[in-house]
Protein backbone atom coordinates (compact mmCIF):
# COMPACT_ATOMS: atom_id res chain seq x y z
CA UNK A 1 0.00 0.00 0.00
CA UNK A 2 1.22 3.44 -0.84
CA UNK A 3 1.89 5.62 2.16
CA UNK A 4 1.00 9.30 2.22
CA UNK A 5 4.67 10.19 1.91
CA UNK A 6 5.18 7.93 -1.06
CA UNK A 7 2.11 9.40 -2.70
CA UNK A 8 3.37 12.93 -2.18
CA UNK A 9 6.70 11.88 -3.59
CA UNK A 10 5.02 10.38 -6.60
CA UNK A 11 3.00 13.49 -7.29
CA UNK A 12 6.13 15.61 -7.14
CA UNK A 13 7.85 13.29 -9.58
CA UNK A 14 4.97 13.48 -12.01
CA UNK A 15 5.23 17.26 -11.87
CA UNK A 16 8.90 16.97 -12.76
CA UNK A 17 8.12 14.72 -15.67
CA UNK A 18 5.79 17.41 -16.98
CA UNK A 19 8.26 20.22 -16.31
CA UNK A 20 10.68 19.04 -18.98
CA UNK A 21 9.16 18.69 -22.41
CA UNK A 22 11.13 16.45 -24.69
CA UNK A 23 12.15 18.20 -27.91
CA UNK A 24 14.70 15.94 -29.50
CA UNK A 25 16.69 12.81 -28.96
CA UNK A 26 20.36 13.72 -28.62
CA UNK A 27 22.12 10.46 -28.18
CA UNK A 28 22.36 7.16 -26.47
CA UNK A 29 25.31 5.56 -24.81
CA UNK A 30 25.91 2.47 -22.81
CA UNK A 31 24.72 4.09 -19.60
CA UNK A 32 22.37 6.87 -20.45
CA UNK A 33 20.03 8.38 -22.98
CA UNK A 34 20.19 12.11 -23.52
CA UNK A 35 17.33 14.29 -24.68
CA UNK A 36 17.07 17.93 -25.55
CA UNK A 37 14.13 19.37 -23.61
CA UNK A 38 12.33 22.57 -22.80
CA UNK A 39 12.07 23.56 -19.15
CA UNK A 40 8.47 24.73 -19.10
CA UNK A 41 9.02 26.82 -15.96
CA UNK A 42 12.06 28.78 -17.08
CA UNK A 43 11.61 28.45 -20.84
CA UNK A 44 15.24 27.36 -20.94
CA UNK A 45 16.56 24.66 -23.26
CA UNK A 46 18.14 21.88 -21.23
CA UNK A 47 19.69 18.47 -21.72
CA UNK A 48 18.07 15.64 -19.78
CA UNK A 49 20.33 12.65 -19.18
CA UNK A 50 18.32 9.62 -18.20
CA UNK A 51 20.51 7.03 -16.56
CA UNK A 52 19.71 3.54 -17.72
CA UNK A 53 18.63 1.25 -15.01
CA UNK A 54 20.89 -1.41 -16.39
CA UNK A 55 20.48 -5.11 -16.29
CA UNK A 56 18.06 -6.82 -14.01
CA UNK A 57 20.99 -7.76 -11.85
CA UNK A 58 21.94 -4.10 -11.42
CA UNK A 59 18.39 -2.91 -10.99
CA UNK A 60 17.98 -5.26 -8.07
CA UNK A 61 19.81 -2.84 -5.83
CA UNK A 62 17.87 0.26 -6.67
CA UNK A 63 19.36 3.51 -7.88
CA UNK A 64 22.51 3.23 -9.98
CA UNK A 65 25.37 4.19 -7.71
CA UNK A 66 27.56 5.72 -10.39
CA UNK A 67 24.67 8.10 -11.02
CA UNK A 68 24.44 8.88 -7.30
CA UNK A 69 28.14 9.67 -7.18
CA UNK A 70 27.98 11.80 -10.28
CA UNK A 71 25.13 13.79 -8.76
CA UNK A 72 27.04 14.21 -5.50
CA UNK A 73 30.04 15.61 -7.39
CA UNK A 74 28.08 17.83 -9.70
CA UNK A 75 26.44 19.44 -6.69
CA UNK A 76 29.83 20.17 -5.19
CA UNK A 77 31.34 21.87 -8.15
CA UNK A 78 30.35 25.27 -9.40
CA UNK A 79 32.54 26.72 -12.05
CA UNK A 80 31.91 28.50 -15.32
CA UNK A 81 33.83 25.75 -17.12
CA UNK A 82 32.07 22.80 -15.59
CA UNK A 83 28.73 21.65 -16.83
CA UNK A 84 26.00 22.83 -14.50
CA UNK A 85 23.56 20.39 -12.95
CA UNK A 86 20.23 22.16 -12.86
CA UNK A 87 17.95 19.53 -11.41
CA UNK A 88 17.67 15.85 -10.57
CA UNK A 89 14.62 13.72 -10.40
CA UNK A 90 13.81 10.08 -10.16
CA UNK A 91 10.99 7.85 -11.14
CA UNK A 92 10.92 4.34 -9.70
CA UNK A 93 14.66 3.64 -9.57
CA UNK A 94 15.38 5.64 -12.72
CA UNK A 95 17.31 8.82 -12.28
CA UNK A 96 17.40 11.75 -14.67
CA UNK A 97 19.88 14.61 -14.52
CA UNK A 98 19.07 17.99 -16.00
CA UNK A 99 22.01 19.96 -17.40
CA UNK A 100 22.73 23.20 -19.18
CA UNK A 101 22.21 22.52 -22.84
CA UNK A 102 25.47 22.58 -24.73
CA UNK A 103 25.67 22.90 -28.49
CA UNK A 104 28.37 20.38 -29.09
CA UNK A 105 27.98 16.80 -28.27
CA UNK A 106 27.47 15.67 -24.75
CA UNK A 107 29.75 13.31 -22.31
CA UNK A 108 36.68 11.18 -17.87
CA UNK A 109 38.64 13.91 -19.53
CA UNK A 110 38.64 13.23 -23.25
CA UNK A 111 37.58 15.38 -26.16
CA UNK A 112 34.08 13.91 -26.15
CA UNK A 113 33.57 15.23 -22.64
CA UNK A 114 34.58 18.73 -23.50
CA UNK A 115 31.55 20.65 -24.57
CA UNK A 116 31.48 24.05 -26.17
CA UNK A 117 28.37 26.21 -26.37
CA UNK A 118 27.61 28.73 -29.04
CA UNK A 119 29.09 31.50 -26.86
CA UNK A 120 32.42 29.72 -27.10
CA UNK A 121 32.45 28.65 -23.46
CA UNK A 122 33.99 25.26 -22.81
CA UNK A 123 32.62 23.00 -20.11
CA UNK A 124 33.72 19.64 -18.79
CA UNK A 125 30.83 17.27 -18.99
CA UNK A 126 31.13 13.97 -17.18
CA UNK A 127 31.89 13.09 -13.63
CA UNK A 128 30.72 9.53 -13.59
CA UNK A 129 33.93 8.28 -12.11
CA UNK A 130 35.51 11.44 -10.85
CA UNK A 131 36.60 11.24 -7.24
CA UNK A 132 35.31 13.48 -4.57
CA UNK A 133 38.19 15.79 -3.78
CA UNK A 134 38.43 15.50 -0.02
CA UNK A 135 37.57 11.88 0.47
CA UNK A 136 40.84 10.01 0.43
CA UNK A 137 41.29 6.48 1.65
CA UNK A 138 38.78 5.11 -0.75
CA UNK A 139 39.38 2.18 -2.94
CA UNK A 140 40.33 3.36 -6.36
CA UNK A 141 39.91 1.46 -9.54
CA UNK A 142 42.46 1.68 -12.30
CA UNK A 143 39.79 1.17 -14.94
CA UNK A 144 38.96 4.83 -15.01
CA UNK A 145 39.50 7.11 -17.98
CA UNK A 146 39.02 5.95 -21.53
CA UNK A 147 42.08 4.03 -22.63
CA UNK A 148 43.48 6.53 -25.12
CA UNK A 149 43.73 9.15 -22.41
CA UNK A 150 44.83 6.78 -19.65
CA UNK A 151 48.15 7.47 -17.99
CA UNK A 152 51.01 4.93 -17.81
CA UNK A 153 50.56 4.47 -14.02
CA UNK A 154 46.91 3.53 -14.50
CA UNK A 155 47.80 1.15 -17.32
CA UNK A 156 50.35 -0.48 -15.02
CA UNK A 157 47.59 -1.00 -12.49
CA UNK A 158 48.39 1.69 -9.92
CA UNK A 159 45.58 1.96 -7.40
CA UNK A 160 46.98 4.87 -5.57
CA UNK A 161 47.13 7.66 -8.06
CA UNK A 162 46.66 11.36 -7.95
CA UNK A 163 45.51 14.27 -10.03
CA UNK A 164 48.39 13.45 -12.38
CA UNK A 165 46.08 11.09 -14.28
CA UNK A 166 44.04 14.08 -15.35
CA UNK A 167 47.11 16.06 -16.34
CA UNK A 168 48.15 13.17 -18.58
CA UNK A 169 44.71 13.22 -20.18
CA UNK A 170 45.05 16.97 -20.72
CA UNK A 171 48.40 16.34 -22.43
CA UNK A 172 46.81 13.77 -24.74
CA UNK A 173 43.98 16.17 -25.59
CA UNK A 174 46.42 18.98 -26.28
CA UNK A 175 48.45 16.70 -28.59
CA UNK A 176 45.23 15.63 -30.32
CA UNK A 177 44.30 19.26 -30.94
CA UNK A 178 47.68 19.79 -32.60
CA UNK A 179 47.64 16.78 -34.89
CA UNK A 180 43.84 16.51 -35.10
CA UNK A 181 43.73 12.81 -34.46
CA UNK A 182 44.15 10.87 -31.22
CA UNK A 183 47.79 10.80 -30.18
CA UNK A 184 47.82 7.32 -28.60
CA UNK A 185 44.89 5.35 -30.09
CA UNK A 186 45.68 2.03 -28.45
CA UNK A 187 43.38 -0.90 -29.16
CA UNK A 188 44.34 -2.81 -26.01
CA UNK A 189 46.07 -1.85 -22.78
CA UNK A 190 49.28 -3.46 -24.05
CA UNK A 191 49.06 -1.63 -27.36
CA UNK A 192 48.36 1.58 -25.46
CA UNK A 193 51.58 1.29 -23.45
CA UNK A 194 53.56 0.31 -26.55
CA UNK A 195 52.38 3.42 -28.36
CA UNK A 196 53.22 5.65 -25.41
CA UNK A 197 56.70 4.20 -24.93
CA UNK A 198 57.49 4.20 -28.66
CA UNK A 199 56.77 7.90 -28.77
CA UNK A 200 58.14 8.99 -25.42
CA UNK A 201 60.63 6.33 -24.38
CA UNK A 202 60.37 3.25 -22.14
CA UNK A 203 60.58 4.00 -18.41
CA UNK A 204 63.18 2.31 -16.23
CA UNK A 205 63.73 2.17 -12.47
CA UNK A 206 66.16 5.08 -12.96
CA UNK A 207 63.63 7.32 -14.68
CA UNK A 208 60.64 6.18 -12.62
CA UNK A 209 61.40 4.76 -9.19
CA UNK A 210 59.29 1.74 -8.18
CA UNK A 211 57.61 1.44 -11.58
CA UNK A 212 58.49 -2.27 -11.59
CA UNK A 213 56.51 -2.74 -8.37
CA UNK A 214 53.16 -1.72 -9.88
CA UNK A 215 50.72 -4.62 -9.94
CA UNK A 216 50.33 -4.87 -13.71
CA UNK A 217 53.90 -3.91 -14.57
CA UNK A 218 55.34 -5.54 -17.67
CA UNK A 219 58.81 -5.08 -18.97
CA UNK A 220 58.78 -3.50 -22.44
CA UNK A 221 61.25 -3.40 -25.25
CA UNK A 222 63.52 -0.42 -24.81
CA UNK A 223 62.55 2.58 -26.86
CA UNK A 224 64.42 5.87 -26.68
CA UNK A 225 61.45 7.91 -27.75
CA UNK A 226 61.76 10.81 -30.11
CA UNK A 227 61.67 14.55 -29.47
CA UNK A 228 58.15 16.03 -29.55
CA UNK A 229 59.45 18.49 -32.12
CA UNK A 230 59.69 15.67 -34.70
CA UNK A 231 55.95 15.08 -34.67
CA UNK A 232 54.54 18.47 -33.74
CA UNK A 233 56.24 20.37 -36.52
CA UNK A 234 54.18 23.52 -36.36
CA UNK A 235 54.02 23.89 -32.57
CA UNK A 236 55.83 26.74 -30.86
CA UNK A 237 58.60 26.04 -28.33
CA UNK A 238 56.55 27.21 -25.35
CA UNK A 239 53.73 24.87 -26.35
CA UNK A 240 56.10 21.91 -26.68
CA UNK A 241 57.54 22.73 -23.27
CA UNK A 242 54.02 22.55 -21.81
CA UNK A 243 53.19 19.36 -23.70
CA UNK A 244 56.43 17.74 -22.53
CA UNK A 245 55.59 18.56 -18.91
CA UNK A 246 52.11 17.09 -19.20
CA UNK A 247 53.26 13.95 -20.99
CA UNK A 248 55.89 12.98 -18.42
CA UNK A 249 55.76 9.21 -18.08
CA UNK A 250 56.78 9.35 -14.42
CA UNK A 251 53.75 10.77 -12.57
CA UNK A 252 55.91 12.36 -9.89
CA UNK A 253 57.68 14.45 -12.52
CA UNK A 254 54.53 15.37 -14.42
CA UNK A 255 53.39 18.99 -14.12
CA UNK A 256 50.63 19.74 -11.67
CA UNK A 257 47.85 22.03 -12.77
CA UNK A 258 49.43 24.99 -10.97
CA UNK A 259 52.84 24.32 -12.52
CA UNK A 260 51.30 24.01 -15.97
CA UNK A 261 49.44 27.31 -15.66
CA UNK A 262 52.69 29.09 -14.80
CA UNK A 263 54.31 28.01 -18.05
CA UNK A 264 55.22 30.78 -20.50
CA UNK A 265 52.78 29.32 -23.03
CA UNK A 266 49.89 30.85 -21.12
CA UNK A 267 51.39 34.33 -20.90
CA UNK A 268 53.16 34.53 -24.26
CA UNK A 269 51.42 36.13 -27.18
CA UNK A 270 49.05 35.61 -28.88
CA UNK A 271 46.37 35.93 -26.21
CA UNK A 272 43.40 33.55 -26.45
CA UNK A 273 40.50 34.48 -28.69
CA UNK A 274 37.45 35.58 -26.68
CA UNK A 275 34.83 32.81 -26.61
CA UNK A 276 32.12 34.52 -28.67
CA UNK A 277 34.63 35.25 -31.45
CA UNK A 278 35.61 31.64 -31.91
CA UNK A 279 34.54 30.12 -35.21
CA UNK A 280 31.61 27.73 -34.92
CA UNK A 281 31.51 24.40 -36.67
CA UNK A 282 29.17 24.42 -39.69
CA UNK A 283 26.74 22.16 -37.92
CA UNK A 284 26.40 22.36 -34.18
CA UNK A 285 23.95 19.57 -34.10
CA UNK A 286 24.67 17.05 -31.47
CA UNK A 287 26.13 13.83 -32.53
CA UNK A 288 25.92 10.44 -31.08
CA UNK A 289 27.17 10.32 -27.58
CA UNK A 290 29.81 7.81 -26.76
CA UNK A 291 29.79 6.86 -23.18
CA UNK A 292 32.65 5.90 -21.09
CA UNK A 293 32.73 2.65 -19.28
CA UNK A 294 31.87 2.30 -15.73
CA UNK A 295 33.22 0.05 -13.08
CA UNK A 296 30.93 -2.94 -12.87
CA UNK A 297 30.10 -2.85 -9.30
CA UNK A 298 30.60 -5.96 -7.37
CA UNK A 299 27.58 -7.30 -5.72
CA UNK A 300 28.13 -8.63 -2.31
CA UNK A 301 28.15 -12.37 -1.99
CA UNK A 302 24.78 -13.26 -0.75
CA UNK A 303 25.49 -16.73 0.33
CA UNK A 304 26.37 -17.13 3.93
CA UNK A 305 24.67 -14.04 5.27
CA UNK A 306 25.55 -14.92 8.79
CA UNK A 307 22.98 -16.16 11.21
CA UNK A 308 22.78 -14.16 14.36
CA UNK A 309 21.91 -10.57 13.58
CA UNK A 310 18.79 -10.63 11.49
CA UNK A 311 15.96 -9.27 13.51
CA UNK A 312 12.80 -7.30 13.35
CA UNK A 313 13.08 -4.36 15.68
CA UNK A 314 10.18 -3.83 18.05
CA UNK A 315 9.58 -0.31 19.24
CA UNK B 1 36.83 2.00 -33.11
CA UNK B 2 34.84 1.91 -29.94
CA UNK B 3 36.23 3.51 -26.87
CA UNK B 4 34.59 1.23 -24.39
CA UNK B 5 36.98 -0.28 -21.92
CA UNK B 6 35.07 -3.29 -20.92
CA UNK B 7 37.79 -5.08 -19.07
CA UNK B 8 36.49 -6.76 -15.98
CA UNK B 9 38.12 -5.14 -13.00
CA UNK B 10 40.18 -7.57 -11.07
CA UNK B 11 40.47 -6.40 -7.53
CA UNK B 12 39.87 -9.31 -5.22
CA UNK B 13 41.65 -7.65 -2.36
CA UNK B 14 40.30 -4.36 -1.17
CA UNK B 15 43.14 -2.03 -1.66
CA UNK B 16 42.71 1.28 -0.02
CA UNK B 17 44.30 4.24 -1.69
CA UNK B 18 47.12 5.72 0.30
CA UNK B 19 47.22 9.31 1.41
CA UNK B 20 47.12 11.74 -1.46
CA UNK B 21 49.17 14.80 -0.52
CA UNK B 22 47.37 16.79 -3.19
CA UNK B 23 44.40 16.58 -0.85
CA UNK B 24 45.84 16.49 2.62
CA UNK B 25 48.48 19.18 2.11
CA UNK B 26 46.16 21.65 0.47
CA UNK B 27 44.59 23.93 3.06
CA UNK B 28 41.71 24.68 0.70
CA UNK B 29 40.36 21.17 1.16
CA UNK B 30 40.15 21.54 4.94
CA UNK B 31 38.60 24.99 4.58
CA UNK B 32 35.99 23.64 2.25
CA UNK B 33 35.17 20.81 4.57
CA UNK B 34 34.79 23.22 7.48
CA UNK B 35 32.27 25.21 5.53
CA UNK B 36 30.43 22.26 4.06
CA UNK B 37 29.92 20.45 7.35
CA UNK B 38 27.48 23.13 8.44
CA UNK B 39 25.09 22.44 5.60
CA UNK B 40 24.26 18.93 6.60
CA UNK B 41 23.59 19.27 10.28
CA UNK B 42 20.04 18.11 11.03
CA UNK B 43 18.25 21.44 11.35
CA UNK B 44 16.05 20.79 14.34
CA UNK B 45 15.05 18.58 17.23
CA UNK B 46 12.64 16.35 15.40
CA UNK B 47 11.41 14.58 18.50
CA UNK B 48 10.01 17.87 19.69
CA UNK B 49 8.79 19.51 16.52
CA UNK B 50 8.14 16.94 13.80
CA UNK B 51 7.62 13.42 14.97
CA UNK B 52 4.77 12.32 17.20
CA UNK B 53 5.26 8.57 17.28
CA UNK B 54 9.05 8.42 17.28
CA UNK B 55 10.73 8.66 20.69
CA UNK B 56 14.38 9.27 21.47
CA UNK B 57 14.91 5.73 22.71
CA UNK B 58 13.82 4.42 19.31
CA UNK B 59 16.66 6.29 17.67
CA UNK B 60 18.98 4.47 20.00
CA UNK B 61 17.48 1.11 19.04
CA UNK B 62 17.63 1.76 15.30
CA UNK B 63 21.14 3.20 15.29
CA UNK B 64 22.37 0.31 17.42
CA UNK B 65 20.96 -2.11 14.85
CA UNK B 66 22.59 -0.13 12.05
CA UNK B 67 25.89 -0.33 13.92
CA UNK B 68 25.54 -4.10 14.27
CA UNK B 69 24.90 -4.52 10.56
CA UNK B 70 27.92 -2.34 9.74
CA UNK B 71 30.11 -4.25 12.16
CA UNK B 72 29.11 -7.65 10.87
CA UNK B 73 29.50 -6.54 7.25
CA UNK B 74 32.84 -4.89 8.05
CA UNK B 75 31.67 -1.67 6.47
CA UNK B 76 34.09 1.18 5.96
CA UNK B 77 34.14 3.65 8.87
CA UNK B 78 32.16 6.38 7.23
CA UNK B 79 29.18 4.31 6.18
CA UNK B 80 27.52 4.31 9.60
CA UNK B 81 28.02 8.00 10.31
CA UNK B 82 26.75 8.99 6.90
CA UNK B 83 23.75 6.66 7.25
CA UNK B 84 22.86 8.21 10.63
CA UNK B 85 23.19 11.66 9.15
CA UNK B 86 20.70 10.64 6.43
CA UNK B 87 18.38 9.21 9.09
CA UNK B 88 18.37 12.36 11.21
CA UNK B 89 17.93 14.68 8.25
CA UNK B 90 15.07 12.59 6.94
CA UNK B 91 13.36 12.60 10.32
CA UNK B 92 13.60 16.40 10.33
CA UNK B 93 11.54 16.61 7.17
CA UNK B 94 9.15 13.73 7.17
CA UNK B 95 6.76 12.19 9.69
CA UNK B 96 7.14 8.44 10.05
CA UNK B 97 5.62 5.76 12.21
CA UNK B 98 7.66 3.53 14.48
CA UNK B 99 6.78 0.60 12.23
CA UNK B 100 8.61 2.32 9.38
CA UNK B 101 11.76 3.08 11.30
CA UNK B 102 13.64 -0.10 10.47
CA UNK B 103 12.74 0.35 6.80
CA UNK B 104 14.18 3.85 6.99
CA UNK B 105 17.34 2.59 8.71
CA UNK B 106 17.83 -0.04 5.99
CA UNK B 107 17.43 2.52 3.22
CA UNK B 108 19.92 4.87 4.93
CA UNK B 109 22.46 2.04 5.10
CA UNK B 110 21.88 1.14 1.46
CA UNK B 111 22.40 4.67 0.26
CA UNK B 112 25.38 5.41 2.52
CA UNK B 113 27.11 2.19 1.46
CA UNK B 114 26.59 3.04 -2.21
CA UNK B 115 28.21 6.40 -1.70
CA UNK B 116 30.90 5.67 0.83
CA UNK B 117 32.01 2.12 0.24
CA UNK B 118 33.59 0.38 -2.71
CA UNK B 119 31.34 -2.64 -2.16
CA UNK B 120 27.77 -1.58 -1.37
CA UNK B 121 25.39 -3.55 0.79
CA UNK B 122 22.78 -5.29 -1.32
CA UNK B 123 19.07 -4.72 -0.94
CA UNK B 124 18.50 -8.42 -0.28
CA UNK B 125 21.12 -8.48 2.42
CA UNK B 126 19.51 -5.53 4.18
CA UNK B 127 16.09 -7.18 3.95
CA UNK B 128 17.65 -10.26 5.51
CA UNK B 129 19.00 -8.22 8.41
CA UNK B 130 15.47 -7.05 9.19
CA UNK B 131 14.47 -10.72 9.38
CA UNK B 132 12.41 -9.95 6.26
CA UNK B 133 10.09 -7.66 8.18
CA UNK B 134 11.05 -5.17 5.47
CA UNK B 135 10.86 -6.26 1.82
CA UNK B 136 13.38 -5.57 -0.92
CA UNK B 137 10.65 -3.73 -2.84
CA UNK B 138 9.94 -1.42 0.09
CA UNK B 139 13.64 -0.60 0.41
CA UNK B 140 13.89 0.28 -3.25
CA UNK B 141 10.78 2.43 -3.26
CA UNK B 142 11.92 4.32 -0.15
CA UNK B 143 15.37 4.91 -1.58
CA UNK B 144 13.99 7.46 -4.01
CA UNK B 145 11.87 9.02 -1.26
CA UNK B 146 14.97 9.38 0.90
CA UNK B 147 17.13 10.97 -1.81
CA UNK B 148 14.44 13.43 -2.76
CA UNK B 149 13.79 14.38 0.89
CA UNK B 150 17.52 14.94 1.29
CA UNK B 151 17.42 17.18 -1.76
CA UNK B 152 19.88 14.80 -3.48
CA UNK B 153 22.47 16.25 -1.15
CA UNK B 154 24.26 13.03 -0.38
CA UNK B 155 27.77 14.02 0.61
CA UNK B 156 27.61 15.13 4.23
CA UNK B 157 30.94 16.02 5.80
CA UNK B 158 31.24 14.14 9.05
CA UNK B 159 33.77 14.19 11.87
CA UNK B 160 35.51 11.11 10.40
CA UNK B 161 36.37 13.03 7.26
CA UNK B 162 38.65 15.33 9.21
CA UNK B 163 40.90 12.63 10.61
CA UNK B 164 43.16 12.32 7.58
CA UNK B 165 43.54 16.05 7.36
CA UNK B 166 44.18 16.71 11.02
CA UNK B 167 46.48 13.82 11.86
CA UNK B 168 49.40 15.17 9.81
CA UNK B 169 49.06 18.47 11.67
CA UNK B 170 49.55 16.89 15.07
CA UNK B 171 53.22 17.05 16.02
CA UNK B 172 54.81 13.72 16.70
CA UNK B 173 51.92 11.69 15.29
CA UNK B 174 52.65 9.66 12.21
CA UNK B 175 50.17 8.01 9.94
CA UNK B 176 50.33 4.62 11.56
CA UNK B 177 47.07 2.80 10.88
CA UNK B 178 46.55 2.26 14.59
CA UNK B 179 46.56 6.01 15.31
CA UNK B 180 44.13 6.60 12.49
CA UNK B 181 41.85 3.82 13.64
CA UNK B 182 41.63 5.18 17.14
CA UNK B 183 41.15 8.72 15.94
CA UNK B 184 38.22 7.59 13.80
Amino acid sequence: METVEEKRGRIRIEEKLKRYEKIDFLGEGQFATVYKALDVETKQIVAVKKIKLGSREEARDGINRTALREIKLLQEVHHPNLIGLLDVFGYKSNVSLVFDFMDTDLEDLKPNNLLVNSAGVLKIGDFGLARFFGSPNRQYSHQVVTRWYRSPELLFGARSYGTGVDMWAVGCILAEMLVRCPYFPGDSDLDQLTRIFTALGTPTEETWKDVTKLSDYLSFKHFDGSPLRDLFLAASDDLLQLLGGLLMINPSKRYSCTQALKMPYFSNRPAPTPGPLLPLPPSIRSKKETEKPTLKRKIIEESGFGTSLAKKLQF
Amino acid sequence: MELYCSEVPTCPEETIASEDPTLTRDARVLDNMMQLQLFNVPPQNYFKHIQSDIQPYMRKVITRWMLEVCEEQACEDRVLVVAINFLDRFLCSCVVQRTQLQLLGSVCLLLASKLRQSRPLSVDLLAYYTDYSVSAEEIKSWELLLVSKLGWDLAPITACDFVDHLLPLVPGVGREPIVRKHAT
